[in-house]
């Protein structure tokens, strides 16, 4: 079947592979014409013509006060990245915190088909949402731990887990702080957040960040001096997770309180 | 079967990825490292009350040395990659030092074992035709050498061994209590007291067995059991069972004092999921009785009928044998039945029959080495030289 | 050898020995068979790992992919307040609906014209953001003069252009 245009009709008139390819070539970020033009395995080592890790450097930016808790970026990462049910690379929280009693957290089924109202029987005056992912730390407890070598840091920043070498001992799902690991049962090797470093290597954004219909994550490059995140963590007041554990999370928050998790 | 939850867990806490198996692996190798000690008390420290004991110490070590990779085996998503731990071991992972420890501290024990029993191969070799004569001369490497000159050799090279082996067997032991005690994201594991508790339960396991396998060994064999060996067993078993209950509950008592957030999670623990293994099994049942009637033996002994001590200590070992395992349960399963997220908890956790890595697969993998401690014993049988 | 020489009681050691030796050198040899090709490149890890993590297949395309064909919904949508809601969000990734290499449909885009669809984001939840566009979706519908339907949503608003 062909791709469609429109006729002045309004209905779909096929065009030609050619001109489909050369216009998706262009709309996205020339990603295709690599993806088509380089043969298969050759990416042209990182360091090539297409893309140069040592000019990057990711970091990572949540507003939690503007995200709304619908929780497509818990499927696109699904679909995008093929993760197994069950198992989370990135997953939303919500905190509703009454006034003088507990705070109620939930996560249910990590956000991914939106939050259900929830009658907590108080008046709650504080509510939001926070979205979470792998940190990629820079001073991973995670890549300390593994006894392989399977998990390991790029040089622009991310955390990444080798499957072919992984022996999925589980140990580095142990040593996360964050929860951010798990073992994927249909590899039988850890798996976690990659950054979508497949399409952040080609000039687009992450899977969840694409997807946010209010901007409540960013992506943001130390190496980019017009960066606009990097000039937020420049100016205004920034959290990360658990500090005080010193694992160095390059994933900054707006809007934190001191309930969050 | 859902897992019931309360609180708030991180969705992807509320998988258990440590099962069985990986109680089962500090269990086999403490049990291994409590042996040796025994084994070296006499081999190196010249304890002559455990002469009796002291090779079939040696047989029990490496018996269940051989098995302790199987449970990590079974564990592993891809257990045929396990050997990358020693091609490409991450050496700033506790867990890379499985590889080496477990590799040296068998060529160290299979050594030890070879020069202890050489003069028995020897023996064997000789009086034995066709087959097994081949397979006792291969064994002997073609030397049949047993005279005075050479035992003194051997016994040297049997100290120097046992010395060596003492630290590797700490290692080899000690480092899982590593591996837990340095997560600084688990709290109910990330202690520096860690390594030392997994030691001393360990010497704990280890004399424990020995006294419950010495006794049905010595009984099936209609031999007389010796009151030294039993008398000197129970002192040292006694002695680790103090150490280790008391730091068991030092760590307990300084978290619940500091009223940490780690107090929340485990007090919660503690008095929930952990109330029965915990309290009943690791602590009282399995603590402090086996602490009042070891006492009872240690302090009455030289007043003590032979038959009572022989029971009070037997039935001590049957329970220490429990605790030791309670404790490796309370510490690997119970780590995992709380969130990161240090508000959130999994209250049950059920291993199933049948499972890869369940019930059945556990006691198959601990019955293993009772089968090769009896083929061992068949072939170098351990109590002959006290026959004369 | 000499009789008298005290090494003679020693052969079963040095037999030993060699054997540990001889083994402790082809595990050291085999070792360096096994560790993969790229081992080291770039760190201690396989380096060809990157590129496999780089060339995994890219599912979700944005707008101006979904623009080349869809031109007329692209047109109404990027004019109206849900411009800045992906697409996909809705339809799901472009690679489900069309091959990204070839340029062949490989199945319908999904069109769930159901009113769950618009309470992920815009039922009322307490956690939301106070400016947030969001009602109660019961009193909304029947408030004006709605039924409560599962497509009770689109009796008033284009989800291309909601305004």
């Amino acid at each position: 079947m062909a791709r469609h245009d429109k006729d002045s009709a309004g209905s779909p008139v096929p065009i030609s592979r050619r001109q489909f390819l050369h216009r998706s070539s262009t709309a996205v970020a020339g990603s295709m014409v690599i993806a088509l033009v380089l043969p298969e395995g050759s990416s042209a080592g990182v360091a090539g013509a297409d893309y140069d890790w040592d000019r990057h450097r990711w970091v990572y930016l949540i507003d939690t006060t503007k995200c709304i808790g619908c929780g497509s970026c818990v499927r696109a990462c699904r679909a995008e990245n093929s993760v197994p049910e069950k198992m989370y690379r990135t997953w939303v929280e919500r905190y509703e915190i009454p006034v003088e009693a507990e705070a109620f957290i939930d996560s249910p089924n990590g956000g991914e088909h939106g939050f259900d109202p929830v009658a907590t029987g108080l008046s709650v005056r504080k509510g939001f949402f926070v979205p979470k992912l792998c940190n990629h730390c820079s001073q991973t407890p995670c890549i300390q731990v593994c006894p392989v070598g399977a998990s390991f840091a790029t040089r622009d920043g991310v955390v990444l887990v080798d499957p072919e070498h992984c022996i999925g001992c589980g140990y580095c799902v142990q040593a996360c702080p964050f929860g951010s690991r798990f073992i994927n049962p249909e590899t039988r090797t850890a798996d976690k957040c990659t950054l979508c470093y497949h399409r952040i290597t080609t000039g687009l954004k992450t899977a969840c960040i694409q997807i946010c219909p209010v901007g409540a994550r960013r992506l943001g490059d130390r190496k980019n001096p017009d960066d606009e995140v990097i000039e937020i963590l420049a100016t205004q007041r920034v959290e990360v997770l658990q500090p005080e554990l010193l694992t160095r999370p390059q994933c900054f928050y707006l809007g934190m309180d001191m309930e969050v998790r | 079967m859902f897992p019931e939850l309360t609180g708030y867990l991180f969705p992807n806490d509320i998988h258990i990825h440590w099962s069985l198996m990986i109680v089962m692996y500090p269990y086999i190798t403490g049990l291994v490292a409590g042996a040796f000690l025994v084994s070296s008390l006499y081999h190196v420290f010249g304890r002559e009350e455990l002469k009796p004991l002291g090779r079939f110490a040696l047989a029990t070590a490496l018996c269940f040395l051989a098995v302790a990779g199987l449970p990590l085996l079974n564990h592993l998503g891809h257990p045929e990659r396990g050997i990358n731990i020693m091609i490409t071991p991450n050496l700033n992972s506790a867990m890379a030092g499985f590889g080496i420890l477990y590799a040296s501290y068998f060529i160290i024990l299979l050594l030890e074992v070879w020069f202890v029993f050489r003069v028995d191969i020897i023996d064997s070799a000789t009086r034995s035709r066709g087959l097994k004569r081949q397979l006792f001369a291969i064994l002997a490497l073609g030397v049949y050498d047993t005279s005075p000159e050479a035992r003194a050799i051997d016994r040297k090279i049997i100290r120097v061994l046992a010395a060596l082996g003492i630290p590797m067997a700490c290692l080899l032991h000690g480092y899982v209590g590593f591996l837990f005690g340095a997560l600084k994201a688990n709290p109910w594991w990330s202690t520096p007291l860690m390594p030392v508790i997994f030691l001393f339960s360990a010497m704990v396991s280890g004399i424990a067995l020995l006294i419950v396998l010495y006794q049905i060994a010595m009984r099936l064999k209609g031999m007389p059991i010796d009151r030294s060996a039993i008398s000197a067993m129970a002192r040292w078993l006694w002695l680790f069972l103090i150490m280790s209950l008391t730091m068991e509950l030092l760590e307990i008592m300084m978290l619940a004092y500091e009223r940490a957030e780690e107090w929340e999670v485990i007090g919660h623990l503690l008095t929930h999921q952990l109330s029965f293994s915990f309290i009943s099994l690791q602590m009282v049942g399995g603590g402090l009785i086996p602490l009042i009637l070891l006492g009872i033996v240690v302090l009455m002994g030289g007043y003590m009928d032979d038959r009572i001590r022989n029971t009070l200590t037997m039935v001590s070992s049957l329970l220490l044998l429990l605790q030791v395992l309670a404790m490796r349960w309370n510490v690997v399963i119970g780590g995992q039945m709380f969130s990161k997220s240090m508000s959130g908890f999994r209250e049950t956790y059920v291993p199933e029959m049948f499972a890869k890595e369940g019930i059945l697969a556990a006691l198959a993998i601990f019955f293993i080495p009772f089968v090769f401690l009896m083929i061992f014993e068949k072939v170098l049988p351990t109590f002959k030289h006290l026959e004369s | 050898m000499n009789p008298e020489s005290p090494l003679i009681h020693t052969k079963h050691v040095f037999r030993a020995a060699i054997l540990l030796l001889a083994a402790l050198i082809a595990m050291f040899l085999g070792r360096s068979l096994f560790v993969p090709e790229t081992w080291g490149e770039y760190g201690q890890y396989r380096g060809a790992a990157v590129a496999e993590h780089r060339d995994k297949p890219i599912r979700h395309g944005g707008n101006d992919l979904c623009a080349m064909c869809h031109d007329v919904e692209y047109a109404d949508h990027a004019a109206g307040v849900h411009a800045s809601v992906q697409c996909e969000l809705c339809h799901g990734p472009v690679a489900f609906h069309v091959d990204l290499e070839e340029g062949e449909v490989l199945a319908e885009m999904p069109v769930r014209r159901s009113r769950e669809l618009c309470e992920l984001c815009h039922r009322h939840l307490e956690a939301r953001p106070a400016d947030f566009p969001q009602v109660d979706v019961r009193d909304h519908i029947l408030e004006n003069g709605g039924e409560l339907t599962t497509d009770a949503c689109f009796a008033c608003h284009d989800p291309h252009s909601p305004f």
